[in-house]
Formats: C-alpha cells, structure tokens, sequence
C-alpha cells in the first residue's frame, strides 16, 4: 500500500513543464490519500506545505561553471534532504524526474532501497547533442533509467529514443502522455505494481 | 577515503600520502577502505582498496564529478555491511565526493588540502574559478579541515576563511623503511662522471617547482664548482627546459632523466650528493624530507612547507625563493665542505625519524576524526 511518495525535480515553479507534471501528479495522488514530498532546487524560504503536499526547496552554496556540474553539486543537497525526510517519516517510492535528478535518484534507491520509477520528459539525443558535457548527461539517463524499476516516456519520441538510443528493453518504457485524461491514475498503478514486487 | 589517485597509478603526492596514511591507520585496527579510480578491488595491506571507473569527460572537474557518484555508490553499498564513521576527502577532485557520502550516509567529512589552485596555476577564469570554490566549499561542508603545512593552513585559513576550531596542520610524513630496504642498483656513470658531484632535482617541471631559477643559478655555480652535475627528475615542460639548458650553455651540465620508477628514484637520492628544492610556491616539500630519509641534505627555498622541513645550517640550507644568486651561493657553501655536508644530512636523517614518522601522523589524524565525531571538543 502506497502511503507516501518521494517526488524528485529540478524545481517547483508556476508554468515550468517539470514542475506543472510533478504539481498535476501530486494533486492527484494527494487526493486518493497519499502524501507526497517533492524535493527540489530552490530557496527555502519558498517551501510550501498543503495538506498532504509538502515542498522542499534546497538551497546550493556553489555556483557551477556549468549546467552539468552545478547539477552534480545541487543532487547532493536533494540526497540530504531526501535522506532527512526518510530517517524522519519514510517514503514508499522514489520518482525521479530526467537526468537533472539522476545521481539522488540513484544513490536514494540504493540507500532505501525503495523503488525507482522515473520519467523522462526528453532525452539528450532528442536535444540534439549540444553540449561539450551531452556525452556524459547521456550516460547518466542510462545509469538511470538502468536502476529504475520502470521509466516513464512523456511522449512517442522520447518513448522511441529510449528503447533505440538507450537500448531499454521493451518492457521497461511505459508511454505516458501528460496530455491525457487520467495519466495520473496509470502512474499510481505503477507505483503499486513496482511496489509489489 | 577518497583519492583520485592511488599507487601504482600517481603522479603527484597525494597519491603516496593516502597510501601511507590509510595503511598506518589499517596497521593501528582501523577498518581502511579507499575510493579512487581504476578498474579492480583490491587489498593492499589491510587497506580495502576500491578501484572505479570514470567515463569520457571533456574536462577534469566533470570527470570528477561522474567519478564522484561511482565512489558514492559504493560507499553506500559498503556501508550496508558495516557503518561508516568518517569520510575523508583528498583535495577539490574529491570534494564531490566527500560532500555527497557525507549527505546521503549522514557522516561527518574531513577535508585534506594539499595544495591550492591559486598557489598551483592562478585564479584567472571561470574553470580555475571552479576549482577555487570547489576548495572553499570543501572547507565549508567538512567538519574538520587538515593541511599539510603551517605557512599553508595560514594561507587556506586566510583564502577561505575557515573558523580556527575546525582547521588543523598536520605534516606530511615519510616512509624511512622504504629508503632502507632499497637495493636497486644505479649506474652512477649513467648520471655523471667520478669526479662529478650530484646535485638533485626532484619534481613537475613547472615554473611553480622553480626549474627556471635552478637552471638560471647553475652558471654561478659552475663558476665556482666545475664538479658539479646537476640531475633533473620529473616530467612536465621536458623539451622547454632542455631547451632553455642548451640556451643557457649549461646542456652538458645538466641531465634530464624524464619519469623515473621510486625504487629508481630512492637510489638516486641515496647517491645524490645534495638535494635542490628550489620551488617558489611549496605547500608541504616532502622532497627535503626524502632527501632526508636517504643522507643527503637539502638546499631549498625559504617558502611554505620547506621553511619546516630544512632547518638552516642543520640538515640544509634556505634560499630566497626567486633569486638566483642567493641559489646558487647556498648550492656553492655546500659544495665547500663535504664533511659538513655529510653532517647535515645525518641530522636530517634524525629529523625525519623523530619527527615525521607515519605513526605519529596517522595517530594525530585520528585525532581530527575524533573532534568530527563530536568525541571532543
């Protein structure tokens, strides 16, 4: 029985895509009794806490030279705070969300071991390769979506990406599309089919 | 632990400093495991030696940081079996990963520094930056800092202003054993004729080692001491310096060993007749203190770790950093007197064995463990 979910992203912003697919998913389950906590990078003073959502903002003491490594840097704050809330209270499952949160995503499953389930909203082949750092953010979504018990593909190309650039086996991808009516409730049936096993 | 670099694989000091360090404490009943990179585990006596890999970076700092959650990874896996109590990180390429283990695992850090980037190359854009405030932010997320030398933690203490209560020096130390039990055999013709005398330079050439200003001082020695030879061992700029020898006219004087095995290196030590530690940035120096450990006295800078690790007139001699004269005066008076030369370097052999033995350090180490776990104030 699902009871409480990890909900791991960039950031929680009004109108950011991320943040609006973690916000609609959260709503949703909050609804049918779940609580959920969702850690992301941000200031603290902004944290929000709404029946059973709760929003932790991190802050990073350290600026990165670039997007590749300030993430490295920031996933070590999502890793505490994420720690902290299950030695506090616990979580049942852990969702992560692209390779912006792979490396808590990761090192929280394998600490807790609690399910992974992750979404990839676009990969870095679908990006188009662009950064001297794309080689490496490529690997880390194959780390990922490697340790996830199922990966979620937002849309028919990342779907396609993920089972041809990433070689993940058929049955691990899962086509959710965001746009549709009753996603959300697909999602739960995956958190609780993960957490069966 | 975690290192980027571990023997056999090294380049710099770092490398020699954890393996001595996490075997003493493996030796003192302390469970040692080491995160570095590589491809296998291994043990090495009693240290649990884990080796992982990277993947292909465009730069240093990224690598590091994909390096860095392989270390974590395995911390976590490790500590399932057994609870960690200390994670202890070796300069900004394991800042990374020190920061992350401490997070996920809940465990206090500690924070070796061994050089900075400022002293090393500069702060002088956005990578050197990085690097800079990788340092700092070790500083910062570590309960304990150590450094290696005491100008050096006055200088860290300053660049990123580290509270006094969680800053510390302690000295490098070095393995007199392995100088000891060192039976490689050297062509000392290889190096230089009969009635050549030795002079030795070990280290990275680059202008931070003061290669530039040994090579500048050697017509003023030859003035006087035409016996003199001057042996140059490390990699780096090779071709630039040989380069500048022959323009200098000094190419028949000096010979250029490139990259030499330790056991070589040792041997070379032992035959040397005097030792040159001529750098003009030097956190530590633990080449005085090689030297040291086989005779043979040092001539050295009056800068950083080396205003420790000679005492002038008693087991070597100082020089102003920088200046060619003052370098090549000190070089001479040593060459003067073989019998004083001799004297110092038993005297330096008695400073590193009183001094700066592993034991003694790896215990002062436990120490600062002990202050992160919160056992003393």
């Amino acid at each position: 029985m699902i009871k409480k979910v990890l909900l791991l992203s960039r950031e929680f912003v009004d109108g950011e895509s991320t943040s609006e697919y973690s916000r609609s998913l959260a709503n949703f389950l909050s609804e049918n009794g779940i609580e959920v906590h969702i850690v992301c990078f941000g200031n603290p003073v902004s944290e929000e806490s709404t029946g059973r959502i709760h929003v932790h903002k991190v802050p990073l003491l350290i600026h990165g030279d670039n997007l590749f490594n300030w993430s490295m840097l920031m996933n070590n704050e999502l890793k505490r705070r994420s720690r902290e809330i299950f030695d506090g209270i616990g979580f049942d499952i852990i969702h992560g969300n692209d390779w912006i949160t792979s490396t808590a995503a990761i090192s929280l499953a394998k600490l807790t071991e609690k399910p992974l389930i992750v979404t990839i909203h676009s990969t870095e082949k679908e990006r188009g390769f662009s950064t001297p750092h794309s080689g490496m953010i490529s690997d880390l979504e194959w780390w990922l979506t490697y340790e996830a018990g199922c990966v979620l593909a937002n849309n028919q190309r990342t779907h396609w990406s993920l089972k041809n650039d990433l070689q993940l086996p058929e049955e691990k991808v899962r086509l959710i599309d965001p746009m549709e009516e009753g996603w959300q409730k697909q999602v739960l049936d995956i958190y609780q089919s993960l957490e069966k096993k | 632990m975690a290192t980027w670099e571990f023997p056999p694989f090294k380049v710099g000091g770092i490398g020699s400093h954890c393996y001595d360090l996490s075997r003493n404490l493996a030796s003192m009943g302390h469970d040692v495991h080491v995160l570095t990179y590589g491809d296998k585990t291994q043990e090495m006596e009693g240290v649990t030696v884990h080796r992982l890999p990277s993947t292909y970076a465009p730069d240093t700092i990224s690598w590091s940081m994909f390096l860095s959650h392989q270390m974590e990874k395995k911390a976590i896996e490790l500590n399932k079996e057994e609870r960690f109590d200390v994670v202890h990180a070796h300069d900004w390429m394991t800042v990374p990963a020190g920061v992350g283990i401490k997070k996920i695992l809940d465990i206090p850090m500690i924070f070796t520094l061994h050089s900075t980037e400022r002293g090393r190359s500069g702060v002088h854009d956005a990578y050197t930056r990085m690097i800079n405030d990788l340092e700092w932010y070790g500083t910062y997320e570590a309960s304990q800092v150590i450094t290696v030398g005491q100008d050096f933690y006055k200088e860290v203490r300053g660049l990123f202003n580290v509270p006094e209560d969680k800053i510390h020096y302690i000295r490098n130390g070095v393995d007199i054993s392995k100088f000891d039990s060192n039976t490689t055999e050297i062509e000392r013709s290889d190096y230089g004729s009969d009635w050549e005398k030795l002079i030795l330079f070990v280290g990275r050439l680059t202008h931070q080692k003061g290669i530039d200003y040994l090579l500048g001082s050697i017509p003023g020695v030859l003035s006087q001491h035409p016996e003199a030879k001057f042996v140059i061992a490390g990699t780096g700029a090779l071709d630039h310096y040989k380069g500048m020898a022959h323009r200098i006219g000094i190419g028949h004087k000096t010979y250029f060993t490139g990259f030499l095995p330790e056991e070589k290196l040792i041997s070379l030590f032992k035959a040397a007749d005097l030792t040159v530690a001529p750098s003009i940035y030097e956190p530590f120096g633990i080449v005085a203190l090689e030297s040291a450990a086989a005779r043979t006295p040092t001539v050295g800078s009056y800068v950083g770790g080396l205003k420790e690790t000679i005492l002038h007139e008693r087991t070597g001699l100082h020089s102003y950093p920088a200046h060619l004269q003052s370098l090549s005066d000190q070089i001479n008076r040593s060459l003067w007197d073989e019998d004083w030369r001799k004297w110092m370097g038993s005297n330096a052999r008695k400073m590193v064995e009183k001094d700066y033995t592993w034991d003694k350090i790896s215990r002062w180490t436990t120490g600062v463990y002990g202050k992160a776990m919160g056992m003393w104030d």
